[in-house]
């Protein structure tokens, strides 16, 4: 069993690991096989160590030869390939963040995620490609190039961690890390037709990871199926001494804690206002399925009422551009990096509107004012899961645009992540999962959960993904 | 120029970069078009009475977080930068 190694989910490759069916070796190499075949296609990676992997992999193999499973207990990823976003930094690796300003800049340090991955015996095959700085919905805005979708070239991936997405659809990889300050692991894994979990803020460290809105950058997994990610959340969850915001709340286990997880008698909020935005016809009927099919399991479906969602973009537009303004004001191109004027037009307009909205007189108009509406959306969530368990809805209005359709909207992003912006700003976690098909292009469900709920959320769709199969099909871009 | 009713002039545009140290020669005009057209949409929140309400900074509840001795903050020599 040596032929399409890339193709495995987690689980299953880290069985024929332990099953010593095939090595570490033989999996990366058929990840970068894949990579060679496909990856021209969409252009989903940017940096490949591809000598570094292969030395990873073979330190792998000869733990597992050295020590049998019980090299499992301190590496319970051993040997596995995986993909990171570019905004990771990566000590000794290129990381660019896809922006011009930091091409070619060598880490001197490893963030806390891919630590813990590393440390876990994962190996990093590759960084993938995103919106510069993480400042985009599509990943047409990275400094390079973009990234298209694996279902339809013509087609963005979503962003902004469009590479890391693309790679999973793509079984360029086993999984991938991605971050997300709102919608952007949830948007493209909906996108591209993969699993995505958008932990709780504070819940995985953001030390390492290049900056843009620190009060809700979350970085979490992409994968194949909802139980890989568990996996995958279970390491990189936990309290960080390098991050002062992570969160004192023990992690659980979390691709334990799915197995038992009961969905019957559970209290699925649907919230009007969610479905009374212009949807897509075919989006609304997949996400209608998704819900029917959860009934049929035994939840309950609850009509609930939240907030219009418009008033999260406008929240999440004043607050993004304003903390983006201060964590890019100290890229001076002195110690590190290029001078300022290497900034792409994105991160110079958010940092322009951002430093506006900061300024003295129109401060409290702005920022000040979106920071007292988070309070009521906090609050409105707060009640909300006073009555339900978790919160279903479509990730995304419609399912992935064509190359350029952005461009012409100064918030396109925002907009794109209508569905998204609400709990982003309020913290929550959130999963994307695939529910069907509209125009022949992934429609993503997204069921958010309450502050560090990982295990509702990941447990319910743990359940869906039993019954149905749409996390099964793949493009045919590669068959 | 379609017109707005928060109009970002191009002067303001001019001030903002140089606040932020950014160069946007050229770019004066279509960016005070996308800052009026933001700032537009933005006023849907004045229909919100924010009034007697707190702002909401973090979320996690955290606060006062402090190095412990075993665990100091300077994780990297300066030379290596």
């Amino acid at each position: 069993m040596t032929s399409d190694l890339n193709k495995l989910t987690l689980a299953q490759a880290l069985m024929g690991l332990k099953d010593k069916k095939f090595t570490s070796v033989d999996l990366v190499s058929a990840c970068y096989t894949q990579i060679d075949k496909v990856d021209s296609k969409v252009k989903a990676f940017l940096a490949l160590p591809k000598e570094k992997a292969l030395e990873a992999a073979k330190r792998a193999d000869r733990l597992i030869a050295d020590l049998g499973l019980n090299a499992f207990d301190k590496h319970p990823l051993l040997g596995v390939p995986y993909a990171c976003k570019d905004n990771f930094n990566t000590k000794d690796i290129e990381t660019t963040a896809s922006s011009n300003i930091l091409k070619a800049y060598i880490p001197p340090y490893e963030s806390t995620v891919t630590q813990k991955l590393n440390d876990a015996g994962a190996v990093l095959i590759g960084k993938t490609n995103m919106d510069a700085f993480a400042h985009g919905s599509s990943t047409e805005t990275s400094d390079f190039f973009p990234t298209l979708n694996p279902w339809d070239t013509k087609r963005v991936a979503g962003g902004s961690s469009g590479g890391s997405a693309a790679a999973v659809a793509l079984d360029m990889c086993t999984f991938a890390v991605g971050s997300e300050t709102s919608g952007s692991i949830r948007g493209p894994a909906a996108w591209c037709g993969v699993s995505g979990v958008k932990p709780t803020y504070g819940r995985v460290s953001r030390f390492g990871v290049i900056a843009m809105a620190s009060s809700t950058d979350s970085p979490g997994p992409i994968g194949k199926t909802i139980d890989d990610c568990a996996y995958v959340l279970s390491i990189l969850a936990g309290k960080d001494l390098n991050d002062a915001t992570t969160s004192d709340v023990t992690p659980e286990i979390y691709h334990e804690k799915i197995q038992t997880y009961q969905i019957k008698g559970k209290k699925i909020g649907v919230p009007k206002s969610y479905f009374n935005i212009d949807l897509e016809t075919g989006v609304k009927s997949a996400v209608m399925g998704a819900l029917k099919e959860f009934e049929k399991q035994g939840a309950r479906l609850v009509d609930i009422e939240l907030l219009d969602p418009k008033y999260s973009i406008a929240v999440y537009t004043i607050l993004q551009r304003s903390e983006v303004s201060s964590n890019l004001a100290r890229f001076d191109g002195i110690r590190f990096g290029h001078p300022r004027t290497a900034f792409g037009f994105e991160a110079k307009k958010r940092m322009m509107l951002g430093a506006y909205a900061l300024s003295a007189g129109y401060y409290d108009q702005y920022y000040s004012k979106a920071q007292k509406v988070r309070t009521l959306i906090v609050a409105d969530f707060k009640r909300a899961f006073d009555n339900v368990d978790f919160i279903a809805g479509p990730t995304m209005p419609t399912v992935a645009l064509k190359l350029g359709e952005g461009a012409k909207n100064p918030m396109f992003g925002e907009m794109a992540d209508v569905l998204i912006n609400p709990s982003s700003i309020a913290g929550l976690t959130a999963v994307s999962i695939p529910c069907g098909f509209s125009q022949n292009l992934p429609v993503g469900l997204q069921l958010l959960g309450n502050m560090f709920a990982e295990s509702e959320v990941l447990g319910a769709s743990y359940i869906y993904q039993q019954v149905t199969s749409f996390h099964k099909d793949k493009p045919k871009l590669y068959a | 120029m379609l017109q707005y009713e928060c109009m970002f002039s191009q002067d303001e545009v001019k001030h903002i970069a140089k606040l932020v140290k950014l160069d946007v020669t050229d770019q004066e005009e279509i960016l005070s078009e996308m800052f009026s057209q933001t700032l537009d949409y933005i006023k849907v929140l004045d229909e919100l009475q924010t009034q007697d309400l707190p702002e909401t900074y973090q979320v996690t509840g955290t606060k006062n977080v402090f190095q412990t001795q075993e665990h100091p903050c300077n994780t990297l020599d300066q030379k290596r930068l």
